[in-house]
């Protein structure tokens, strides 16, 4: 079994990057702007041989388009995937609990709040394009907080207690977001467009912003891989055996929220990969945080890419928003998870 | 430097703002196994919670090798102490292997612990090993799985455990974290007594390397048989402490779980044996308790340990001091008359007798073997049924294969039957009326 794992490890991790490779050559080739297969192809290769000034047989805008729009798109969409199943992966151990994630933990109704706040409480807006990122992550924070210790009795936080918690401060905080969508009408259409989350609006700026963040908090995450393994075993245990628990426990989730108020700042709430990627991903390599991690930030990663490159393709050229399609294949997923969860 | 791995002063511990334990002072020299004793809620379980550093003591210190708990850090505790829980949860499927070998954490600061190993390994064995690290190759993780006897279980997953395995990986856990102290809470929990023994002699052996132990048990037996020193809890505070031989005591015992046991002192190491719960109904609540046996050559060995597991009390006799009978009555602290060896009964000893039956209600004859020198015996009963007493007879083996007295003892026997008597073919027979007749 063991034996095993390792191999199925080093199976997955190839299969993985090979993955990334294909999806992201496969998104940037695809789109609405009635650029060929051949020629974006064409125009990519150039691109990578002369920079923006490629020229070749296609057309003169389409390398600026791939530059600026594309391949931006591409990375966010890499990115916030990767942090979204990295936080969901860190929830999990961090609450010991296979069904935690940002968006049942009511972490993501806290950053929407805060980014409803950024985006309707016109002072902020000196704060620039940091603003929504600050109050998303404070949002994430307060809200993970404030559901681990509603969920706590005697030092003791149960599955049914966290979800439940989970659920209630995410409707509260929903409400709240609702109040102030509905009190400040003329703000409502840029909240509603970031709610439902989306990688359109993606640029250089803002993979630059999230970048060494997500890179940041998932080396501490999987510098915490051991920790997090015997946090598994609850709190004393893992105090036993030489873990300060409060702390791994309270900082996995500070950087668990900070990973997803930056993925969803800038991508809106999306949900389910959270859920969903680090279980599949523990079905296969098993729960050791230290194989995990790297292959659950790099499922999210092609997961969201290629939810992203169906939700720009299907009803083309209009866009479904990428949550959308994560909550369609998600949800069926979580129940089925519901109903066969023994032996996870 | 002391000698003293742990030093407890005025140590208490309130738990949910209630006083769980103390106040009490504990000194527990190194290299000593102590054996923790107690009914439930003495405080057992936070005694070493408290000693291992897990649970907040509100009064008082504890040092550990001389320096107070409270200045070492998690993981330098983790070094010093180890401590196996009752029990544990673990709902992800980590391979045994890899659950014990977390117990390593505080020891290797690497990020994959047994990377070195594996790597010494393949370079002996010539095979390429890029991410070597399985959980076992490190060797205390090996020899903690070899401990416990889990070393072909290593692969298979925890959550798909027996009782028995999961409270021997606990133990494996423990022991690859490679501690000089270890602090047990009930380690023999859920094992079968095979198990029982190997752990209690792993942990002989542990002893015997240098390592100091603190075993909360529920066996008295048990920690008489192994522990250099017991230690018993009674409301959280001590009760008592010292050797086995000191502590086991029927009246401490008594007063600690209200149980009546014997003592039994032949060996090195004293036994004990339960007689019955005062807690319990039992016949012995019951008025028709007095019960005389009349016993001799073994042949009530069965009736009597009947009785008493029914928590009965019977008088036995009369038997020579060299009956086994007299043997079996003494060990069960029961009021056994006898008469000396190789004469007939001594008139002291048939006036006891006379005085036994007329207190009991009921004679039970044991099948005895009878000769010239015993008939007194079935005098006695014939005497104590004309006055009433019920008499009953196991008469399994038959009388003629054990009648040296020329049918008198025979004939006697069915006069008795004839008067009302009641014949059995076994003692449990004989005990089973005794508890459904409503004499």
């Amino acid at each position: 079994m063991n034996r095993d794992r390792r191999k199925v490890y080093r199976i997955v991790i190839a299969a993985l990057v090979g993955g990334l490779v294909v999806s992201t050559l496969v998104a940037a080739i695809t789109g609405a702007a009635g650029l060929s297969v051949r020629e974006a192809f064409a125009a990519l290769l150039a691109l990578f041989r002369d920079g923006a000034g490629a020229a070749g047989s296609f057309p003169e805008w389409a390398p600026r388009l791939l530059l600026d729009v594309r391949l931006p798109r591409i990375a966010l969409a890499l990115i916030g995937g990767a942090a979204l199943a990295t936080a969901g992966t860190s929830f999990q151990g961090a609450f010991r609990n296979p069904l935690a994630d940002p968006y049942l933990l009511g972490v993501s109704a806290g950053a929407g709040l805060g980014a409803t706040i950024a985006i309707v409480w016109k002072p902020l807006e000196s704060l620039g394009i940091y603003g929504l990122p600050l109050l998303a992550f404070i949002g994430a924070a307060l809200a993970a907080f404030l559901v681990y210790r509603l969920a706590t009795f005697g030092g003791r936080t149960g599955t049914a207690s966290l979800l439940l918690s989970g659920v209630a401060v995410g409707s509260t905080l929903t409400a709240i977001m609702s109040f102030l969508m509905v009190a400040t009408e003329r703000d409502l259409h840029t909240v509603i467009v970031w709610l439902m989350g989306g990688l359109g609006a993606a640029s250089w700026m803002k993979v630059w912003i999230t970048l060494p963040v997500v890179v940041g908090a998932f080396v501490f995450t999987w510098l915490n891989a051991r920790r997090m393994n015997l946090l598994l075993m609850g709190e004393e245990r893992a105090r036993e055996l030489g873990v300060d628990s409060q702390r791994t426990r309270r900082n996995l989730i500070i950087v668990a929220s900070l990973t997803t108020a930056a993925a969803v700042s800038f991508t809106g709430l999306i949900g389910f990969i959270g859920l969903m990627v680090p279980h599949i991903m523990r079905l296969l390599v098993g729960p050791d945080h230290r194989r995990l991690l790297p292959a659950s930030a790099l499922f999210g990663a092609v997961l969201l890419l290629v939810a992203d490159t169906v939700a720009r393709s299907v009803l083309a050229p209009a866009e479904i928003p990428v949550g959308i399609i994560t909550a369609v294949s998600g949800g069926p997923f979580f129940l089925y998870l519901l109903r066969t969860r023994r032996g996870l | 430097m002391t000698a003293l791995t742990f030093a407890a002063r005025g140590l208490e511990v309130a738990l949910a703002g209630r006083h769980v334990l103390g106040p009490l002072d504990l000194d527990v020299p190194r290299g000593s196994f102590i054996g923790i004793l107690g009914p439930n809620g003495s405080g057992k379980t936070t005694l070493l919670r408290a000693l291992a550093g897990t649970v907040d003591i509100c009064a008082g210190t504890v040092l550990l090798e001389g320096e107070p708990l409270e200045q070492y850090s998690t993981a330098a505790l983790a070094k010093a102490r180890g401590v196996v829980p009752q029990t544990f949860s673990l709902d992800f499927s980590f391979t045994l292997g890899e659950m014990v070998a977390m117990g390593r954490y505080a020891r290797d600061e690497s990020y994959f612990p047994s990377a070195r190993a594996g790597r010494l390994r393949s370079r002996r064995t010539k095979t390429s090993r890029p991410h070597g690290h399985e959980a076992t190759d490190h060797p205390s993780v090996a020899a903690a799985l070899e401990h416990t006897g889990l070393s072909d279980l290593a692969d298979r997953l925890v959550t798909q455990l027996s009782g028995g395995e999961r409270q021997r990986a606990l133990i494996a856990q423990t022991l690859a974290q490679d501690t000089p102290t270890l602090l047990l809470d009930e380690p023999l929990n859920n094992l079968d007594l095979n198990h029982q023994l190997e752990v209690m002699q792993l942990l002989v052996r542990l002893q015997a390397e240098g390592r100091t132990l603190l075993v909360v048990l529920h066996d008295l037996n048990m920690a008489a048989q192994y522990c250099d020193r017991l230690l018993v809890l009674g409301d959280g505070r001590i009760m008592a402490q010292g050797g086995p031989s000191e502590i086991l005591d029927p009246a401490l015992v008594m007063d600690l779980f209200r149980v009546r046991v014997s003592v039994h002192r032949e060996g090195r190491r004293p036994y004990v044996t339960p007689l019955w719960s005062r807690a319990a109904a039992s016949l012995a609540d019951s008025p028709r308790t007095g019960v005389h046996v009349m016993a001799g050559g073994g042949a009530a060995r069965g009736l009597i340990e009947e009785l008493v597991l029914q928590g009965l009390a019977p008088t036995v006799g009369i038997v020579s001091v060299f009956d086994t009978d007299f043997a079996t009555g003494r060990q069960y602290e029961l009021d056994v008359i006898s008469s000396p060896p190789f004469e007939p009964f001594s008139a002291e000893a048939v006036r006891e007798l006379r005085a036994a039956t007329a207190a009991a209600a009921v004679v039970v004859i044991a099948p005895i073997f009878f000769g010239q020198g015993n008939l007194e015996l079935l005098r006695v009963a014939a005497a104590a049924q004309a006055e009433g007493k019920k008499i009953l007879i196991i008469d399994s083996p038959p009388i003629h294969e054990r009648d040296a007295s020329g049918g008198l003892a025979g004939d006697m026997l069915r006069e008795l039957l004839e008067s009302g008597a009641t014949p059995f073919s076994s003692a449990a027979q004989a005990v089973e009326w005794l508890r459904y007749s409503s004499l």
